[in-house]
């Protein structure tokens, strides 16, 4: 068993289930998790963890509900990939140009594209009763608060609604209400809760899913503020990541965007290939 | 003390320059240029003109880089500054860009005015990238919104940073609303980074004004001079300290 270690884990969109493959293989190599700080999807997969469960039966559960609600999902992965089709036929484009349309016009019209009924039956399944002090292991999820206009971690309450505002990702789903708060996730501010660590006695562990960098001239407006949005993460995430005492950059994640959820099992299955991997080559603490 | 005097003699040309460009500024009206602001009427216009609008902007947002063209940029840019370089500038004067190919920012040094400026002015979604050679360039508030570490790479010795950046209120209509308070929150941060590293910061408050409504730009340039009187005998003293 190592020295208590604060594990840090965040990613964008469906990423963030790279988690689950991440924390197998930290509990099989014996690393001594003293806290965990997740933002984006790594919030619920922690939590599913720190309550002692096997996180793995998230894999499966992502991906029944993804198989179920491809309809509703239309467009997401489509989305995701803004900018890696270079060359894209006339039937791609118009519908490239519906979905773009349709997630400008619910962004006029609402607050997000997607609305919490389709996802909220899912988190009470697993969370429904649970608060932050049945955890066995401590779990901080990282939010932006919109009132007070600033990244929060919240460490205590009801379990359900916190891990809600952790995947509450502006554009895609609306804010979610916790007593005074109005939350979103923070992914959108930089993909890893690095904003409001305090440095104790235990050394941070950062865990990073990079993403490409394509820049490429857009064709879209939908596209520049994509790019434009990408470019201020990455600058505010490499400031803030001066602060890890350990970083594990999963290099094999660059092949997945945010909006693949069809290939959830592999994205699990890869990270904890590349965590074990990086794990026997790191003295730990 | 002759230094001293010097300085506020330097400060007073610059305020009459900036009194001459204020000028320019104001005779713009008379231009052709076309003041037409499609944000306001978003905001504040009837119902069916607002909804009319949100359609519209779909339907840009999935066909067009931007929402406006840079016809009048140009326009405008080029009464102001004529056919004047970078090299003409009677203070070495550079304008920051993004470039979005590269993800980085870019110090236009050289080159025609009204081409460095438009590249530095161009507001994503708002106004189309401006493509220079291999570089795509929009507003270089992306990553440098007060160019602190970009001044420093020139050899600035002493460089006086000036704020402008209000959050916006966190009260929210739309989704679009959410992603843009969520953006000036990012820019906030990279621009709290920035003026760490600066040695001297002048804070003007533009609570009152909102950045989509140009007609208040009198109004906010009296802020600033305003603001900049106030804070002047305190740089004058940082000056003196730091013998520059």
């Amino acid at each position: 068993m190592s020295e208590p270690i604060t594990l840090v884990l965040g990613g964008t969109g469906i990423k963030g289930i790279a988690s689950i493959g991440v924390l197998q293989s930290f509990y099989n190599h014996s690393v001594n998790i003293k806290k965990i700080i997740a933002a984006g999807i790594s919030a619920p997969v922690s939590a599913q963890f720190a309550l002692g469960k096997n996180p793995d039966t998230l894999t499966d559960e992502f991906t029944r509900f993804f198989g179920e609600n491809y309809r509703s999902l239309w467009g997401l992965e489509q989305l995701s990939g803004l900018l890696r089709s270079p060359k894209r036929p006339l039937a791609g484009s118009f519908s490239y140009f519906l979905r773009e349309r349709t997630y400008c016009q619910a962004n006029f019209m609402n607050a997000g594209v997607l609305s919490w009924e389709l996802i909220e039956p899912q988190i009470a399944q697993f969370f429904g009763n649970y608060s932050f002090s049945d955890l066995k292991i401590p779990l901080a999820v990282s939010v932006i608060d919109l009132k007070q206009g600033k990244n929060i971690l919240i460490q205590q309450g009801k379990l359900n609604d916190c891990l809600k505002a952790s995947m509450a990702f502006p554009g895609i789903l609306p804010p979610v209400a916790v007593g005074e708060m109005e939350l979103v996730s923070s992914t959108i501010f930089c993909d890893l809760p690095l904003d409001n660590i305090a440095k104790d006695d235990t050394p941070v562990f950062t865990i990073d899913m990079p993403m490409p960098f394509v820049g490429d001239n857009p064709r879209t407006l939908l596209e520049v503020i994509s790019i434009v949005d990408d470019i201020s993460s990455r600058a505010i995430k490499e400031k803030l990541l001066a602060g890890t005492d350990y970083l594990f950059r999963l290099e094999g994640m660059e092949k997945f965007r945010w909006g693949d959820y069809h290939e959830v099992p592999e994205i699990v299955r890869q990270a904890r290939i590349e965590t074990d991997r990086l794990l026997e080559k790191t003295n730990l603490p | 003390m002759v230094e001293n005097i010097q300085q506020k003699r330097l400060f007073r040309n610059q305020s009459r320059i900036c009194s001459k460009n204020l000028v320019q500024v104001t005779n713009l009206r008379n231009s052709g240029v076309n003041h037409f602001n499609l944000f306001r009427h978003s905001t504040e216009g009837p119902a069916f003109l607002r909804s009319w609008l949100n359609e519209a902007v779909c339907d840009v947002a999935a066909l067009s880089k931007s929402i406006q063209s840079n016809r009048n940029n140009i326009k405008a840019l080029k009464i102001l500054f004529d056919e004047k370089r970078f090299e003409d500038t009677k203070i070495p004067f550079s304008a920051i860009a993004t470039d979005i190919m590269a993800g980085e920012t870019v110090i236009i040094k050289r080159g025609k005015l009204v081409d460095g400026v438009l590249a530095s002015a161009a507001i994503p979604a708002i106004f189309p990238p401006v493509v220079r050679g291999r570089r795509v360039l929009v507003d270089g508030y992306v990553l440098a919104n007060i160019p602190v570490p970009q001044l420093r790479s020139q050899g600035a010795d002493f460089i006086i940073s000036v704020g402008l950046l209000e959050l916006p209120g966190p009260d929210y209509q739309n989704g679009v609303d959410l992603l843009y308070y969520v953006e000036s929150l990012k820019q906030k941060r990279l621009e709290q980074w920035a003026i760490e590293q600066s040695d001297f910061h002048i804070s003007v408050d533009m609570s009152q004004f909102d950045s989509s409504h140009f007609e208040n730009y009198l109004t906010a340039i009296e802020k600033g001079y305003r603001t900049a009187q106030q804070v002047i005998p305190q740089l004058l003293e940082k000056l003196e300290k730091v013998h520059v």
